[in-house]
């Protein structure tokens, strides 16, 4: 059983950029009412898709200097990370079969 | 700052996002800071007299701001030395006045920081809430989409 990574501002070269499999990251915040509907989702695509897709989260108020890096205007925001490059992103709180339709086309 | 959640309709579903806004200072602290600081690095100055940039640093010379253009394609703006960057100038600078696009907001900022500048100064329409947190995070008094010819216009005097 794979659940989110915690990331921060530390590790996120380490885990994400330099991650040899695909990776979706969460960044979110507590206060964030739709990143807390959104939270099941992503651990359950984190159990569905492990050792095909990684899955993090960072959280923005704790990170803020990967969340400007990033640009990150609203929460939740679910980006995808492949060779250290942003592919894909998921802006709000969507239904799951969004990041299916996403993730399926990315490890592809 | 603003912590705002809200629902938007697209493809026919709605999707509820959360945004921490930055908020401007009151008029009263505008004032203050357009009263006190007249070290102005102007972001994206530009030589051509027909420019925003130009105009509003050509004004805000004759109130009496001490001018430092920062622009790399140029070596003297307005009678004054331009600098390629922020952290190339050798003096303190108080104000950063940024005319560029929101997207190149982020690294001034950055910069801003490194040089302990006291004032971050967002044009008009330079609209980049994480910069502005960040750099309030940072200590900096952050005046974002304002006009700092029209506030001088207000306050100056």
């Amino acid at each position: 059983m794979s659940s989110p990574i915690e990331l921060n501002d530390g590790n996120f070269e380490s885990e994400v950029l330099k991650s040899d499999k695909p990776v979706l990251v969460d960044f979110w915040a507590t206060w964030c009412g739709p990143c807390r509907m959104v939270g099941p989702v992503v651990e359950e695509i984190a159990k569905d898709y492990e050792g095909k897709l990684k899955v993090g989260k960072l959280n923005v108020d704790e990170n803020s200097q990967t969340a400007v890096q990033y640009g990150i205007m609203s929460i939740p925001s679910l980006l995808f990370f492949k060779g250290g490059k942003v592919i894909d992103q998921i802006i709000g709180a969507v239904p799951k079969q969004h990041f299916v339709e996403k993730v399926d086309k990315i490890i592809k | 700052m603003a912590r705002l959640c809200r629902a938007e309709f697209g493809g026919g579903e709605e999707i509820m996002t959360c945004s921490q806004e930055y908020q401007n200072p009151s008029d009263d602290q505008i004032k203050e800071m357009v009263q006190k600081y007249k070290k102005v690095a102007v972001v994206g100055l530009s030589s051509d007299q027909t420019r925003p940039s130009n105009a509003v640093a050509k004004y805000l010379q004759r109130k009496g701001f001490k001018i430092i253009p920062v622009n790399p394609n140029e070596t003297e703006i307005l009678g004054e030395k331009a600098y390629p960057n922020l952290s190339a100038i050798p003096e303190k600078v108080e104000i950063v006045d940024i005319f560029r696009r929101p997207e190149q907001v982020p690294p001034i900022v950055d910069e801003a920081i490194k040089i302990k500048a006291l004032v971050v100064w967002m044009q008009e329409g330079v609209i980049n809430h994480p910069a502005a947190l960040k750099a309030s995070q940072n200590g900096i008094i952050v005046v974002m989409d304002k006009c700092m010819l029209k506030e001088c216009r207000k306050f100056c005097d």
